[in-house]
C-alpha cells in the first residue's frame, strides 16, 4: 500500500486517500477539473489549429518557382500574374502575408479555384455533404461488420471463430482500397450488372464506395473492439457480476462491453476524421461528387489554392472531431474526469 | 462500530430467520481435486480438499500465496477459468456442484452463495454507478421494478452502514474511497439473501483501520442474519479477530482443520506451526538504543508539494519533516495510505526534490550539491522498493541488474564486479545461478533479494526499504527481514524503514515516526511508540490492527464494542 | 560502448539453462503467423531479385502484336506471358516483379526514416518532458489532424512527382505514431521503480535512456514498423495510382492497376495481377508483424 502522490489525485487508490473530497464535495470537484480540462483541450486545439493553418500557407510557398504561377493557370498572361502577385500580396513580408491568409480565411476567404472557376468555398460547400452521407454509410457498414465480429473473436477467444474473424480483419487491413474498387466494379458492375459504375444519384450508388471505404475501417475496429473485450473480460468486475448471477449474455453486452467500446470510439472518431484521405480514391474511382473528387482533380489539375484549402478543411473536421470524442468520452467515463 | 438497528427491516428479518437449525451443514467440499492443462503439462492445484461450513458459522481458509484457497473458493460458485477440471463433490445445501452448467450456476449465484473480492477498485465496474450495478445484482434473480430494486439498494447500503445511501447511490466508483467500495461490495454481495457469503482476502488492499471496520461488519452481519461466512486470506491477525473455525491449506492441500482458539493455542501441524512463527509480533519492548554515532541522513523542515491538477491547487503530501537517522539505526516511517511516507522517502532518496527543506546525506545537501558531490553522495544511498516485479528491469538479467551501479562507475574491472555479484548473492542467499536469469525466471521472495542484493552492492551509508515485504507472503517476509537485519549487523548501514505494518516496524526498528497527512503525528524509540503511544491517531492505529492471538484479540474487540 | 560488452560477459550463463537466443528460436518457430509471414516476406524479396533476370522481355519492352494479351499460364513454360501483357503489350509478370522493387525499398526507406524520427524525438518527449515534452506533442497532434495520404498528396504536387520527393514526404508524415507510443512508454517507465532504481543507483540520463528504457520499447517499435511497411505500401500504392507517386513509365503497382483500369473489362488480368502482388505484400508484412507480437509479447514469456 504505498501513497504514490499520482494515485492520490484519482481516488482509486487503497483506502481513501486524506486529501480528496468525498461526498458531495466529489461532484464539484469534477465539475471544475472538466471546466479545467475543457479549457486545456481548447488551448490545444488553437495551437493546432495555428499549425494546420501554417502548413496550408507554407504548402504553396514551399514550392519552387513563383507562388502566384502556380496558383495560375499554365497559359496565364503576365497581366493575369501581375495581379495574382498583387492579390497575393507578395510583395510584403512572409508574417505580414501569412495574417493575409487567415485573414481571407476568417471571413470565409478560402480563394478562388482557376479550374473550377468558381470560388473554393462554393465548391467545398457543395462536395461536403456528400463525402458526408458516404462516410456515414461507410461508419455504418464498418461498425455492422466490426461489432460482431469483434466480439465473436473475444467471446470465442482461442477458438475457430477467432481464427476466421482475425483473419477477415487481417485481409480488410492488407486490400488496397484502389484494388478492391476495380474489383467491385468489375464484378458488379461490369460482369454482373447489378450496380451503376460510378456516379451518384439513388441508394444504389452509394453502395460499392461505401463498402470500399468500409473495408479500410472495419479491420481496425475489429482489432481494437476484440482486443478491447479481451482486456475487459478479465477484469475483476466481469467475475464479481458473474458471482452474482448476472446472466452471461448480460454481462458480456453490457458489463464488458461499454468498457471496450470506449477504445474503439477514439478510432471511429479518427477514422471519420480520416474519411477525406480514404474518399480521395474511392470518389475519383466511382466518380463520387465530394471532396474527395474535388482533390483528385485539383491534383490533377495542379490547382493549389483549391489543394491548400482542402488540407485546411480535412484538418479542421479531424480537430472538431477530436473535440467531439473527447466529450463523449467525459460522458461515457466518468474517470476521465478526476484523472 | 455497530449496526443501526433502524437500518432493518421486515425484509431482512425473514432473512435472519432462514429456515435451518444453526450447526446444520450447508456446504461439504469431499475430495475437491482442481487440475489445470496447460501446454506445459497438467498442474494440480487442488489437492483432495475435504471440509465443512455450517449454518451461521465464519471459517477462514488460511494460507500463502500458491496454497489453492482461492481456486477452492471460486469452484463453489463455478467460478474457475474454463480449462480447470474438477474432480470430487462439492454440496451446497443438498445440491451437488461439480458438473453443473453455467445456467444452473447463474440461478444459484447470489441466491445461496455469494462473494466478495480483494480488490473494490477492480470489481465494480467504472463505467456504471453503483447504484445500476446494484439493481442489475438484484433483478438478475428478483421479479421486481427497477424503483422497488433502487429502494432495495438503498436499504441495502444502509445496512452496510455506507453513509448517505440515497444521495450516493448514483455515484460511480471512482467517487468512493476503498473502504466505502468493499461496503458496496458487501451490499451487493447481499442482495439476493444468500446464506453463504465468500470473502478473498476482503480486507488486504485496504488500510487497518478501514479494515477493522470490513471486519466488523462482516462479524455483525453473521449474527444479524446468520449468514455463514468464508474468509480467505493470508493474515493470522484476521483469522485470530473473526473466524470460529480454520483451515489451513498448503501447496492444495489442507494440512489442518480446528476451533480457531485451539488453532493458536495448539497448532498440530507442522506447517501451521511455521506459519505462525513468521507472523510478525507487535514489540513493546525499549530494548537498547545503540549507541550514539555520527548523523547519516538528517532532513530539516522537508515539504514536498503536488499541483493536484489544473486549476485545482496544490496539497502537501510532505509538511515540515525533520529528522535525524544515525549509523547502524533503523528509522522506521508508519502511516496509511496517503500519509506520505513514500513520498518522503523518494525525497530522501534523491527522486523527489522538495519544494522547501533540505535533504542532508552524510552532510551534504542531495539537491544543492554539484555533479561530482552528487555522485558522490549517492554512492552512499541504497532503495529497495515495495513492488519485486516493477523494480528489475525485465530485459537485463540479474547480474546486470546488481552490477550496473559499480559498472557505471568505470573504475571496476569486470572479474572484481563479477566477483562481488557472486559475493553478494552469496550474502542474500541466492545461489550463484540466479546470475542469468531474468526478472519474470524468479519468484517474489528471489526478486525482492536481488533488489537487497543489488542495494547493497557499493557499500550504503543509508538503505531506504520502502514497503519491501508488504507484498510477499509470510514466511517469505519473515525470511527476507531477518536477512536485512542480519546485513544491517554485518555491513553496518542506517536503515530508513517504511511500512504500513505495525507490527513488522515495532520488531525491525530501533526508531519510529507515525505520519499522517503528511505530518509526524509521534516519534520515538519504538518500543515506546507502539508499546505506550500517547497520540489518539497512534492508539487507534494500533487497536485496529487485528493480532495473531484470538483472546487477546476478542478482548479487545469486545472492548472497543463497549467503548461505543 | 563498454558497459555493455562488460555487462554481456557478466550475464555469462554459467548454467546450461536455455539462452536467449534459443527461447526465441523455439517462439519463433511455435507461431504460425510469424513463420507465414516470413515465408512471406522471403518470396517477396527473391521475387525482386528475380525480377532482374526472369523474363524473356525486360518491363518496358513493347511489344503491339501481345496487346492485352490473356495469360499462357506454363503453356510456354517460364518464356511465355504467364500472366498476359499489357495495353503495350508489356509482360505483366516482368512489370510486377520490378514493381515489387520500387515499392518495396520506398517502403523500407520511409519506415527506416520515419522509426528514427519516431524514435528520437518519442524518448526526448518522454523522458526530458516539460516545455519540450509539450513542444513535441503539439507538433505530433498537428501531424495527428492531417491525414497522411492528403498531406503526402499535397506536399508532392506541390514539390513534383519523383522517388526521392515521396520517401521525403511519406517520412515527414509516418514518424507520428512511433513518436506517440514511444513517448507513452517512456512516460510510463520514467516512473518506473526500475528506473528510479537506476537513478538512484547513479546512473545518468544517457545511461539511462539507452540501458533502461530503450531496450524495452525496441518490441513495440519492431511490431510496429513491420506494419507500416504495410501501410505505406499501400500509400504510395494509392498516390501512383493518382499520378502522384512513383513517376511512369517507372513500373509501380498502384500505376499499373490506374493505367489497367480502362481495359479491366476486356483484360482483368492486367489490374489483377499488381493488385493481387500488392496485398500478399501488405498481408505478408502485416502476418509478420502480428507474429512478432505474440512472440515479443513479454506476457508470452514462459
Amino acid at each position: 500500500m504505498g501513497d504514490n502522490p499520482a494515485a492520490v489525485g484519482r481516488a482509486s487508490g487503497p483506502g481513501s486517500p486524506a486529501q480528496e473530497p468525498e461526498g458531495a464535495g466529489a461532484a464539484r470537484s469534477d465539475l471544475r477539473a472538466l471546466t479545467g480540462q475543457g479549457m486545456r483541450r481548447v488551448l490545444q486545439t488553437r495551437v493546432v489549429l495555428f499549425g494546420i493553418s501554417v502548413i496550408a500557407f507554407a504548402l504553396v510557398r514551399l514550392a519552387p518557382g513563383n507562388p502566384a504561377a502556380l496558383l495560375m493557370p499554365v497559359d496565364a498572361t503576365a497581366e493575369q500574374l501581375a495581379a495574382m502577385e498583387a492579390r497575393m500580396g507578395l510583395d510584403q513580408p512572409p508574417v505580414v502575408q501569412y495574417f493575409r491568409y487567415v485573414g481571407n480565411l476568417v471571413r470565409g476567404d478560402f480563394g478562388y479555384s482557376y479550374f473550377y472557376q468558381q470560388d473554393v468555398a462554393t465548391l467545398i460547400g457543395r462536395a461536403l455533404p456528400n463525402t458526408a452521407l458516404l462516410g456515414f454509410a461507410a461508419m455504418l457498414i464498418s461498425l455492422g461488420i466490426a461489432i460482431p465480429l469483434g466480439m465473436l473473436a473475444a467471446i470465442r477467444r482461442g477458438t475457430v471463430w477467432d481464427s476466421m474473424a482475425m483473419f477477415a480483419a487481417l485481409i480488410g487491413q492488407s486490400m488496397s482500397s484502389v484494388w478492391l474498387a476495380v474489383l467491385l466494379v468489375l464484378v458488379f458492375a461490369v460482369k454482373l450488372g447489378w450496380l451503376p459504375t460510378s456516379g451518384s444519384g439513388g441508394i444504389e450508388y452509394i453502395i460499392l464506395p461505401a463498402l470500399c471505404l468500409a473495408s479500410q475501417d472495419y479491420a481496425l475496429s475489429t482489432r481494437m473492439l476484440r482486443s478491447g473485450m479481451i482486456g475487459a473480460l478479465g477484469q475483476d468486475y466481469i467475475m464479481a457480476a458473474r458471482a452474482r448471477g448476472i446472466p452471461k449474455r448480460r454481462v458480456h453486452w453490457q458489463y464488458a462491453f461499454k468498457n471496450a467500446a470506449l477504445p474503439l470510439l477514439t478510432v471511429v472518431g479518427s477514422q471519420i476524421g480520416g474519411v477525406l484521405a480514404g474518399s480521395l480514391i474511392v470518389e475519383r474511382i466511382f466518380n463520387w461528387p465530394g471532396i474527395g473528387l474535388l482533390m483528385a482533380n485539383a491534383i490533377a489539375a495542379r490547382d493549389f489554392q483549391l489543394i491548400q484549402s482542402i488540407l485546411l478543411i480535412s484538418g479542421l473536421i479531424y480537430t472538431v472531431l477530436a473535440l467531439v470524442v473527447d466529450a463523449l468520452y467525459t460522458v461515457l467515463d466518468k474517470r476521465i474526469v478526476a484523472s | 462500530m455497530s449496526i443501526h438497528d433502524d437500518g432493518m427491516t421486515a425484509g431482512q428479518a425473514n432473512a435472519a430467520a432462514a429456515p435451518g437449525n444453526a450447526g446444520e451443514i450447508i456446504l461439504a467440499l469431499d475430495d475437491l481435486n482442481i487440475s489445470f492443462r496447460t501446454m506445459g503439462g497438467v498442474f494440480e492445484v487442488v489437492k483432495g480438499v475435504s471440509l465443512v461450513l455450517k449454518r451461521g458459522e465464519i471459517l477462514a481458509i488460511v494460507g500463502e500465496s500458491g496454497s489453492g484457497k482461492s481456486v477452492t473458493s471460486r469452484a463453489i460458485l463455478g467460478l474457475h477459468p474454463r480449462t480447470a477440471r474438477i474432480s470430487g463433490s462439492i454440496r451446497l445445501l443438498g445440491e451437488e456442484l461439480v458438473g453443473l452448467d453455467e445456467e444452473s450456476f447463474n440461478k444459484l449465484r447470489g441466491t445461496k452463495a455469494s462473494m466478495v473480492f480483494q480488490e473494490p477498485s477492480r470489481a465494480l465496474n467504472p463505467v456504471f454507478t453503483i447504484g445500476s450495478q446494484m439493481i442489475d445484482a438484484i433483478r438478475a434473480h428478483k421479479h421486481v421494478s427497477r424503483d422497488e430494486a433502487r429502494e432495495r439498494a438503498i436499504e441495502l447500503l444502509r445496512i452496510v452502514d455506507f453513509p448517505e445511501p440515497r444521495e450516493r447511490v448514483n455515484f460511480y466508483p471512482h467517487q468512493l474511497s476503498g473502504g466505502q467500495k468493499q461496503r458496496v461490495m458487501i451490499a451487493m454481495a447481499l442482495s439476493c439473501d444468500p446464506q453463504i457469503i465468500i470473502a478473498d482476502e476482503p480486507t488486504t488492499a485496504l488500510d487497518v483501520t478501514v479494515q477493522a471496520e470490513i471486519l466488523s461488519l462482516l462479524h455483525d452481519l453473521r449474527d444479524r442474519f446468520g449468514t455463514s461466512i468464508i474468509i480467505i486470506t493470508h493474515n493470522m491477525g484476521v483469522v485470530a479477530d473473526i473466524a470460529d473455525r480454520v483451515v489451513v491449506m498448503n501447496d492444495g492441500h489442507v494440512v489442518e482443520t480446528a476451533d480457531t482458539f485451539e488453532l493458536f493455542a495448539a497448532p498440530k501441524d507442522e506447517y501451521t506451526r511455521r506459519l505462525l512463527a513468521a507472523v510478525p509480533k507487535m514489540n513493546t519492548s525499549e530494548g537498547t538504543a545503540p549507541p550514539s554515532l555520527s548523523a547519516v541522513l538528517e532532513l530539516e523542515d522537508v515539504s514536498v508539494r503536488f499541483a493536484r491538477g489544473f486549476g485545482r491547487g496544490h496539497f502537501l503530501a510532505v509538511d515540515k519533516i525533520g529528522l535525524t537517522l544515525n549509523e547502524r539505526e533503523t528509522l522506521a516511517v508508519v502511516g496509511e495510505s496517503g500519509s506520505g511516507k513514500s513520498t518522503l522517502a523518494r525525497a530522501v532518496a534523491g527522486l523527489q526534490k522538495p519544494s522547501e527543506g533540505t535533504v542532508l546525506l552524510r552532510g551534504i545537501d542531495l539537491y544543492a550539491a554539484g555533479r561530482r558531490d552528487i555522485r558522490r553522495v549517492r554512492r552512499g544511498l541504497g532503495y529497495i522498493f515495495q513492488d519485486p516485479n516493477g523494480s528489475l528491469n525485465p530485459h537485463h538479467q540479474v547480474a546486470y541488474s546488481i552490477g550496473a551501479p559499480l559498472l557505471r562507475e568505470g573504475t571496476y574491472e569486470a572479474k572484481d564486479v563479477s566477483a562481488r555479484i557472486d559475493e553478494l548473492l552469496d550474502a542474500v542467499r541466492l545461489p550463484r545461478s540466479v546470475r542469468a536469469k531474468y526478472p519474470h525466471e524468479l519468484s517474489g521472495g528471489q526478486t525482492q533479494r536481488v533488489s537487497i542484493a543489488r542495494a547493497l552492492i557499493r557499500r550504503p551509508a543509508l538503505l531506504v526499504a520502502d514497503e519491501p515485504t508488504s507484498a510477499l507472503d509470510v514466511s517469505v517476509q519473515d525470511q527476507v527481514l531477518r536477512l536485512l537485519k542480519e546485513l544491517q549487523r554485518e555491513l553496518g548501514f542506517a536503515c530508513l524503514f517504511i511500512t504500513h505494518d505495525l507490527a513488522v516496524a515495532s520488531s525491525f526498528a530501533d526508531r519510529a515516526i507515525v505520519m499522517r497527512r503528511g505530518r509526524i503525528v509521534e516519534q520515538g524509540p519504538s518500543g515506546l511508540v507502539f508499546g505506550a503511544p500517547q497520540e489518539s491517531y497512534t492508539k487507534e492505529l494500533i487497536a485496529s490492527v487485528p493480532i495473531a492471538d484470538p483472546v487477546a484479540q476478542r478482548a479487545g474487540r469486545s472492548r472497543v464494542a463497549a467503548g461505543m | 560502448m563498454l558497459t555493455k560488452n562488460i555487462g554481456d560477459t557478466l550475464g555469462n550463463p554459467t548454467d546450461p539453462a536455455p539462452g536467449r537466443a534459443a527461447i526465441l528460436r523455439k517462439k519463433m518457430l511455435g507461431s504460425k503467423l510469424f513463420v507465414i509471414g516470413l515465408c512471406g516476406v522471403t518470396i517477396i524479396v527473391l521475387a525482386c531479385l528475380l525480377g532482374l533476370w526472369s523474363s524473356h522481355s525486360g518491363p518496358d519492352q513493347m511489344n503491339l502484336a501481345a496487346r492485352l494479351k490473356a495469360p499462357e499460364w506454363f503453356s510456354e513454360g517460364l518464356g511465355g506471358y504467364i500472366f498476359g501483357a499489357d495495353q503495350l503489350g508489356r509482360d505483366v509478370v516482368a512489370r510486377v516483379l520490378i514493381g515489387s522493387r520500387y515499392s518495396i525499398s520506398i517502403a523500407l526507406s520511409v519506415v527506416l526514416c520515419g522509426t528514427l524520427i519516431g524514435v528520437t524525438l518519442g524518448l526526448v518527449a518522454g523522458y526530458v518532458g516539460g516545455v519540450v515534452d509539450a513542444a513535441i506533442m503539439r507538433v505530433v497532434d498537428i501531424m495527428m489532424t492531417l491525414p497522411t495520404l492528403i498531406v503526402a498528396l499535397s506536399f508532392v504536387a506541390v514539390l513534383g512527382a519523383s522517388i526521392q520527393n515521396l520517401i521525403i514526404v511519406l517520412s515527414l508524415t509516418s514518424w507520428v505514431l512511433t513518436a506517440r507510443v514511444v513517448r507513452g512508454s517512456t512516460l510510463a517507465m520514467r516512473g518506473s521503480d526500475y528506473v528510479s532504481a537506476a537513478r538512484v543507483m547513479g546512473a545518468s540520463d544517457w545511461q539511462i535512456v539507452l540501458r533502461e528504457v530503450l531496450p524495452n520499447v525496441v518490441p513495440p517499435i519492431l511490431i510496429m514498423a513491420t506494419q507500416q511497411i504495410g501501410i505505406i505500401l499501400l500509400t504510395e500504392a494509392g498516390m501512383s495510382f493518382l499520378g502522384m507517386g512513383i513517376p511512369s513509365p517507372t513500373p509501380s503497382w498502384g500505376g499499373m492497376i490506374a493505367d489497367g483500369q480502362a481495359y479491366m473489362a476486356t483484360a482483368p488480368w492486367v489490374v489483377i495481377a499488381p493488385g493481387m502482388a500488392l496485398m500478399l505484400a501488405v498481408l505478408s508484412f502485416n502476418l509478420l508483424g502480428d507474429g512478432l507480437r505474440d512472440i515479443l509479447d513479454p506476457r508470452s514469456a514462459n
